[in-house]
């Protein structure tokens, strides 16, 4: 069975989510392709500090409980953020989504492997706390509906995607200020 | 400065949400930002992780510090490069500065810090203020406060106050 590409899945998970959830994407080809398949101001595009897109996430969730915050992480930079793992469940954060978009590769510097193929991250979420874990090994269905079904609480979930690499998809075009200003203003409505 | 002062002095100016790595420059600091219910303080694995979760909150416009010591400002040098610096999100960083002066001053392990922390901000150019007299008085010190504040908001960038070990008791 093949896996869907990167692009596929956050097609897939942009249409099952809900509309004022607050999105942070990863340094990368990520948040390019967040930006080519979803643009909207309730989306945080992290250009660069690779690594941060969860613990800022995890202060957005402490402020902003009315609403659910999704991280869309990467296996590298989530590789280099092990150490945030535990502390959503320390600080007993249930509107937290994180999922992984897990493709074994630094692709966006030229197609490196990660380390990410000897271990099972839905695994270490469990047991660093996370409420839900799930790996799925990129099938299409299987997202959707897990996406769509998937409660209010803390949840991981590690989506197994292919290593295509789509070269139309162009870099986040907005100014980072304006990512920032407009992404605070959307922290604030209903 | 008596730390119960210090953290009054931070709860009057509205800055309410806490993350940071310990550091015994602070004495008493930490322990009174833990237990104290109208504070949030999260404990950060790391400095940068700290920073992150600051710029969650400011970003959710509360103000925020992080707290930490000056041994993790290397940690953070990307995180207020890549991050806070490009996307003007401000944070109070209050750092402990172990090693004042370099060599043979404190531990040897901060020798080398102790001697660069202010050059490395300084080369960020961020707001930076240095509270370098262990007898200062509290109006002294805040004065110096309340000026890196209004450099912090006036700029949207992160500032730094460094302090010396010593200065609070």
């Amino acid at each position: 069975m093949s896996f869907i590409s990167r692009l596929e899945a956050i097609e897939i998970i942009m249409s099952e989510l809900n509309e004022n959830d607050l999105i942070i994407s990863t340094t990368g080809m990520i948040s390019r392709e967040l930006f080519h398949v979803k643009e909207r101001p309730g989306n945080f595009y992290m250009i660069g500090s690779m690594g941060l897109a969860s613990s800022f996430g995890i202060g957005i969730a402490m402020i902003n409980n009315n609403k659910r915050v999704v991280v869309l992480d990467g296996d590298g930079s989530l590789l280099m953020s092990l150490n945030t793992l535990p502390l959503p469940r320390y600080l007993e954060i249930s509107n937290f989504l994180h999922i992984c978009l897990d493709n074994g590769l630094y692709q966006s510097t030229g197609n490196q492997k990660t380390i990410s193929n000897s271990l099972d991250f839905a695994m270490i979420a469990k047991s660093m706390g996370y409420e839900n874990s799930f790996s799925l090994e990129g099938d299409a269905n299987e997202l959707k509906n897990l996406i769509n079904d998937i409660p209010e609480s803390l949840s991981f979930i590690n989506v197994k995607v292919s290593k295509e690499q789509n070269f139309e998809v162009p870099r986040v075009s907005i100014d980072p200020e304006i990512i920032s200003s407009r992404f605070s203003r959307f922290c604030l409505e209903k | 400065m008596l730390p119960e002062n210090f953290v009054k002095a931070l709860k009057d100016r509205n800055f309410l949400h806490f993350s940071g790595v310990p550091d015994s420059t602070f004495g008493d600091l930490f322990n009174i930002l833990e237990n104290d219910q109208d504070l949030n303080y999260v404990p950060a694995p790391k400095e940068d992780v700290a920073l992150g979760i600051a710029s969650g909150f400011s970003i959710s416009q509360k103000k925020s510090c992080v707290i930490i010591q000056n041994s993790g400002i290397g940690n953070v040098v990307n995180t207020l490069t890549s991050f806070n610096g490009i996307y003007k999100i401000p944070v109070l960083m209050i750092v402990g500065w172990r090693g004042h002066g370099g060599k043979p001053n404190d531990a040897p392990e901060h020798w080398i810090m102790g001697e660069k922390s202010p050059d490395i901000i300084r080369n960020l150019k961020l707001p930076l203020t240095l509270i370098e007299n262990e007898e200062i008085d509290d109006i002294d010190f805040l004065n110096q406060l309340d000026g890196l504040i209004d450099e912090i908001n006036k700029q949207n960038l992160p500032g730094v106050i460094l302090i010396k070990k010593g200065v609070i008791k």
